[in-house]
């Protein structure tokens, strides 16, 4: 990895939960990854099988031909009725639903997998599928865009921008959920290396389907005038998809692999910044920034603080569209655009600055692409012959910041996360009002470790670790973290996870901004929809123009 | 992951808990019971968390999962040539992930010997064995002893076969595992049904 001269900004600033939860998608989200792989490798898409009634109701197959390796979207589109339609994960039908198999199913393997893929966490799988999906429709867009173009004409394009999408995904599974194939099996391969590289493939692929869907439907509804899509506006429609809780604990519970994603994107600004505009990049970045200043007023959420926040970012691109058109090219640095930024916008502004900043330099940054991926399993182990003045001496350096928090107050503990019954899926509940918080799951840790720091101070200085575990096994998940972090010091939250103040969206949003998601539409605290892929191009363009200049920080 | 809740479930604090899921991961890339031996562990440490012995020295000298993370954090240099004995260790299979882990991380060769089966591992984790997975799996109880060396030891046995990428479980194995799991879920309340985990009931778009 190359070395720059500017230090990378520090985990005290960067590994707050409000800078976190205020992150942009960046050239190094996991998507654009996989769309510059598929353009530079010329990956060839295919469609073999089209096997849909006239209400939209069958199968399809979309075949993906990499140097080394064939995988197959196969989609299933079904019947639903309308009280089913939700976007929980505790649904059990949707519109459609899809499994991303390793190489090219025959009829006897499309046969097996429509028996098994509408049903979800329901059916059974084997390893050749490695990505298990499902998506619902957008109804109000998905009828309004077939009759539009049953009827000769193009769809309404403010109502295709402020939706974004025929589709929302609802769930996207991977590595060995309900018995498909576990990550373990595809890591290797070249085309699938990187973070969520497989589910990024399935997403665009369904993308293609709604598309594809749609046109067929407005086919059916009337074959003599039917219309395509315009190129421009297939572009605006992106595939939705609701988070909730469900992806919270995902980066509390992978401190390496946030390690790596925020390493490699602070790495690459601080490439960025240490390099000196030239007249090119300088105009090109006027022109990035008067793209970015357009895409955001297409950013419509009905959340109040959200909206407050869209707002005050639009004005801070504004005020930064104002000072860098004062600024001669030949007198800056990109560090003076950033510092700028830090002294002068709001968290969205400043971490919309670092997306404009990076989207230009591909040749800078792009390897570091390479350095996304984790494997938790790595440091694991516990050195357990330090003692506990040393262990104390590790915590007072990397977890100085817990001790700004009063977990003898209420409202510092307020919450719990814990995993329901009901639904197995991860629930975040009020301590003091709701039953289960003897059940608790291990992702507090500011609270843990104050409790480990206040037990350090009972205990002998010079008493081994080893031993203070043997007795108090109570803490080896907390001794295990406070390690990990000493290693890697972007790999912890540096929030209060159990406050009451805690906004769980921030969690989801930092983890979607890497996914590559624009749009973020938060509908209450803990879920948001959000859309990918939107302005992307589609298979039959992966090979056309520089295959990465699409995104809303792009020129 | 089911094997982290169930081992949670069965009483193991989380730590540990995690580590148990580690080794049963390790366990079942191989063609060996490792669901039933994993309940068996499971049980044992829910008797001996009613019976109050969580802790301490003698929970650690029987039980597996403990003695593996006691050897795991206290492996250094100093134990470089000098064996050492675990008398009465139950499902000492148990006891080798652990082992592996250590010799990998800190670059150590390892020397164990469960019963009269002989065991050697390396740094790059390859393990040879003088009996199969399916027999050290078997032994209920049995003495562990361990050396670590800096310089290769001379391989044993067989080398473990390739490991497989999908673990197979007997039902009434993987439905046991689960109602351990289940003793880490909360039930279902009016209000954690209304606020459920996010995302919407109905498509307003």
């Amino acid at each position: 990895m190359q070395q720059s001269d500017i230090e990378l900004r520090p985990p005290e600033l960067v590994m707050r939960l409000a800078r976190l939860g205020s992150m942009h998608q960046t050239r190094l989200s996991f998507l654009r990854a996989m769309l510059r792989r598929a353009h530079q490798d010329r990956w060839m898409i295919s469609r073999p099988v089209w096997n849909l009634d006239s209400e939209g109701i069958g199968h399809a197959v979309y075949a993906v031909a990499t140097p080394e390796h064939q995988y197959s979207l196969v989609a299933f589109s079904q019947k639903l009725v309308p009280e089913l339609r939700t976007d929980r994960v505790i649904a059990e039908a949707w519109d459609t639903s899809y499994v991303l198999y390793d190489g090219v199913p025959d009829a006897v393997e499309i046969e097996r997998l429509g028996q098994n893929v509408p049903k979800q966490e329901a059916g059974r799988y084997t390893e050749r599928e490695l990505i298990l999906s499902r998506a619902n429709k957008s109804v109000r867009l998905f009828e309004s865009v077939a009759k539009a173009l049953a009827a000769g004409h193009q769809p309404d394009s403010e109502e295709i921008e402020s939706v974004g999408y025929l589709m929302r995904t609802t769930a996207v599974y991977g590595n060995g959920k309900f018995g498909i194939a576990d990550r373990d099996c595809i890591a290797n391969r070249p085309e699938l290396a990187g973070p969520f590289r497989a589910e990024m493939l399935t997403v665009w692929l369904i993308r293609a389907f709604t598309v594809d869907l749609v046109e067929h439907c407005a086919r059916a509804m009337s074959p003599g005038t039917v219309a395509s899509l315009h190129r421009d506006i297939r572009r605006r429609l992106g595939v939705g998809n609701a988070t909730g809780l469900g992806l919270a604990p995902f980066l509390v519970k992978h401190p390496i692999l946030l390690h790596r994603w925020i390493t490699a994107r602070e790495e690459a600004l601080a490439r960025v910044r240490a390099l000196r505009t030239t007249e090119l990049t300088w105009r090109t970045f006027l022109r990035s920034l008067e793209h970015a200043r357009r895409s955001v007023k297409h950013w419509h959420t009905d959340d109040t603080l959200q909206a407050c926040r869209i707002e005050t970012l639009q004005a801070d691109l504004h005020a930064l569209r104002t000072w860098v058109h004062q600024m001669p090219a030949r007198l800056q640095t990109w560090d003076d655009v950033y510092c700028w930024s830090e002294d002068n916008l709001s968290l969205e502004g400043q971490e919309y600055t670092v997306s404009l900043l990076i989207e230009q330099h591909g040749s800078v940054v792009d390897d570091l692409c390479d350095a996304m991926s984790a494997d938790e399993g790595e440091c694991t182990r516990i050195d357990g012959t330090i003692s506990a003045c040393q262990l104390a001496d590790l915590i007072d350096r990397h977890y100085s910041w817990v001790f700004d928090f009063d977990f003898s107050k209420l409202e510092s503990k307020a919450r719990f996360w814990y995993v329901s019954e009901e639904k197995l899926e991860p629930r975040l509940g009020e301590r003091y009002t709701e039953p289960g918080a003897h059940l608790e799951q291990p992702l507090a840790f500011a609270r843990d470790v104050v409790e480990l720091r206040n037990a350090i101070k009972l205990l002998p200085a010079d008493e081994q670790i080893a031993s203070v575990l043997l007795n108090h096994s109570e803490y080896r998940h907390v001794v295990r973290r406070v390690q990990v972090v000493a290693r890697y010091p972007y790999a912890e939250i540096r929030d209060n996870l159990i406050g009451a103040d805690l906004r769980p969206i921030d969690l989801l949003r930092c983890k979607l901004a890497f996914f590559g998601a624009c749009r973020f539409d938060p509908r209450s605290d803990r879920w948001l929809r959000i859309c990918l892929f939107q302005g992307a191009p589609f298979p039959d363009e992966i090979l056309e123009g520089k295959g990465d200049d699409w995104a809303d920080t792009a020129a | 992951m089911l094997s982290l809740k169930a081992a949670r479930g069965a009483g193991l604090h989380w730590g540990l808990a995690e580590d148990a899921a580690r080794s049963a991961r390790w366990l079942a890339q191989y063609p060996i019971p490792w669901a039933e031996s994993l309940l068996a562990l499971l049980e044992n440490e829910g008797d001996a968390a009613a019976s109050g012995q969580v802790n301490g020295p003698s929970a650690a000298l029987t039980s597996p999962v403990r003695l593996g993370a006691f050897i795991s954090d206290s492996a250094s240099e100093c134990w470089v040539g000098k064996p050492q004995s675990f008398p009465t260790v139950t499902h000492p299979i148990w006891a080798l992930p652990p082992l592996i882990n250590v010799a990998h991380t800190l670059g150590f060769f390892a020397r164990a010997r469960i019963a009269e089966i002989d065991i050697t591992i390396d740094p790059s984790r390859a393990l040879q064995a003088t009996a199969s997975p399916l027999v050290l799996c078997a032994v209920p109880l049995a003495e562990l002893r361990v050396e670590f060396s800096i310089i290769p030891i001379p391989s044993c046995g067989d080398s473990f076969p390739r490991p497989l990428f999908r673990a197979a479980a007997p039902k009434w194995a993987w439905e046991q595992l689960e109602r351990f799991a289940f003793r880490t879920y909360v039930p279902a309340s009016m209000e954690s049904r209304i606020k459920g985990a996010g995302a919407g009931v109905r498509d307003d778009d």
